[in-house]
């Protein structure tokens, strides 16, 4: 083992990432953390969270991460703002990279090829890495997926819109669209009925699955108008949207009707997808992109669960990945429930198992 | 337009489009960042950082000055701005370039390292 090696680095810092840090600084671990130039993830978008426990009022995203970060620091958790960019987990200790090649841009760049992020790979690696790590705890959760239908692009920004909430106010007495069917459209059509004229919430199933408490908000609303097991397919207008084209399918006869409708804005909140693309050759992933652990709630997991059961008959060490050392925890392992809170307590549980396997390892 | 000879505050409010057209005027060869946010736009607090950092990592060069356009809507309104937080940059009284959305820090630096550069030839000529 490596000197200088880390005990354990955290990759990642929303509420996943930041409680491990609580932990593992509090097992006197001394974590890393790489928050990337984005810290704190999803949450820093939301202005209210009403269903985190302990904060009967509410409380803004912004903060319930900042105070999380507080607390990880408190304890002697570093901090980094800066992206992990390479890993190599085939041995230990892991290795973790830092730099990117000049004039790279790791927010905007498209990679045509897995032959062109290979070559990226290994010219990042031809430098020393930035850290050595006995173990590490994978929580880089999950970014929002875009349509990727004409006009989405070529509209953002003049009346396609992530974030309804900042851009509610600009739409006051204009026709507009919400696309999505869980927690966060609900939010976005709630924050736009404030302001819009109308709200047209676009839903490809034919019911919502966001919470109960949220759908009911929505669909009382004299504002909303929900058009059920219906995708979007366009957005067009001259300068700026004028218009977006729906396609329905009837559930019972599959026919298919396309409708255009009059919209001044488009908000899209379809849905989030996990940001694994650095871990594809060293983790095991699922077909969807997310990290397979001992506890994930699929064959996969539940096969991962059986390999690693102990004479007692109890799962060792549930957060583990396929590389024994690396943890994961949150969005990125989370195919089922997406909470913040559900995060929060995988965050705690993967501290937990790294500092009982470094210590089991001694 | 009494705002902006207030020394020391570091971000300058815009109340009208007279205010904003007066700092133009006055602001000579350097570039005038014109940020719109409004109190429920999270991005735009992560964002005032960077911003601010990069007036002072080009101190005389950059400008910044902000709108609140949950205030002023008819600034918003007059230069096409929809969504938040959004960033205009002014050069001799023109946009030169706009940002929608946040920016990480190291991002925002090359997009304003881009523009000075691409204003130098101009100043030379003048």
């Amino acid at each position: 083992m490596s000197q200088d090696a880390q005990k354990l680095v955290i990759i990642g810092s929303g509420p996943a990432g930041y409680t491990a840090g609580v932990y593992a600084a509090r097992a006197q671990l001394a974590p890393l953390l790489y928050a990337g130039y984005k810290a704190g993830g999803q949450l820093m978008w939301t202005t209210d969270i009403e269903n985190f426990p302990g904060f009967p009022n509410g409380k803004d995203g912004q903060t319930l991460m900042a105070e999380m970060r507080q607390q990880a620091e408190r304890f002697g958790t570093v901090v980094l703002d800066k992206y992990v960019t390479a890993v190599d987990f085939s041995a230990r200790p892991f290795k973790i990279w830092t730099n990117l090649p000049d004039n790279f841009d790791p927010e905007t760049h498209q990679f045509d090829s897995s032959t062109e992020f290979d070559k990226l790979m290994s010219k990042i690696k031809s430098e020393s890495p930035a850290t050595l790590a006995e173990s590490v705890i994978v929580s880089t959760g999950a970014s929002s997926i875009m349509l990727g239908i004409p006009g989405e692009k070529e509209f953002l920004g003049r009346g396609v819109s992530t974030c309804a909430v900042c851009d509610a106010a600009f739409y006051r007495d204009k026709n507009t669209v919400v696309v999505g069917g869980g927690d966060a459209a609900m939010e976005d059509a709630l924050a736009l009925t404030k302001f819009a004229k109308s709200v047209t919430v676009v839903h490809r199933r034919d019911s919502f699955r966001a919470s109960k408490v949220m759908q009911e908000r929505v669909l009382q609303h004299e504002k909303v108008k929900v058009i059920w097991n219906s995708s979007l397919k366009k957005i067009a207008g001259e300068d700026k949207v004028e218009m977006a084209v729906v396609q329905t399918t009837d559930p019972q006869s599959n026919q298919v009707t396309t409708q255009e409708i009059v919209a001044d804005g488009v908000f899209v909140a379809i849905g989030h997808r996990p940001v694994t693309q650095l871990f594809q050759q060293a983790l095991r992933l699922d077909p969807h992109g997310y990290i397979v652990t001992r506890q994930s709630v699929s064959q996969l997991g539940v096969s991962a669960a059986n390999q690693a059961l102990t004479p007692e008959g109890l799962v060792a060490f549930p957060t583990m990945t396929s590389v024994e050392g690396v943890f994961a925890a949150g969005d990125v392992v989370d195919i089922r429930y997406k909470q913040a809170i559900t995060a929060a307590g995988q965050g705690c549980q993967a501290a937990l198992d790294a500092e009982r396997w470094l210590e089991a390892k001694g | 337009m009494n705002m902006m000879r207030r020394e020391g505050t570091p971000i300058r409010q815009i109340e009208t489009i007279t205010n904003l057209d007066e700092i133009l005027a006055a602001a000579g060869d350097s570039v005038v960042m014109v940020e719109f946010v409004a109190d429920w736009c999270a991005p735009c607090k992560m964002f005032r950082p960077i911003l601010e950092r990069a007036v002072n990592a080009n101190a005389g060069v950059v400008k910044l000055y902000t709108v609140d356009s949950g205030l002023h809507s008819d600034i918003a309104t007059k230069f096409g701005v929809s969504s938040i937080p959004h960033v205009l940059f002014f050069y001799q009284g023109e946009i030169i370039r706009r940002q929608v959305g946040f920016l990480p820090e190291k991002q925002f630096s090359k997009l304003l390292e881009g523009l000075l550069v691409a204003i130098k030839p101009k100043e030379e000529a003048l």
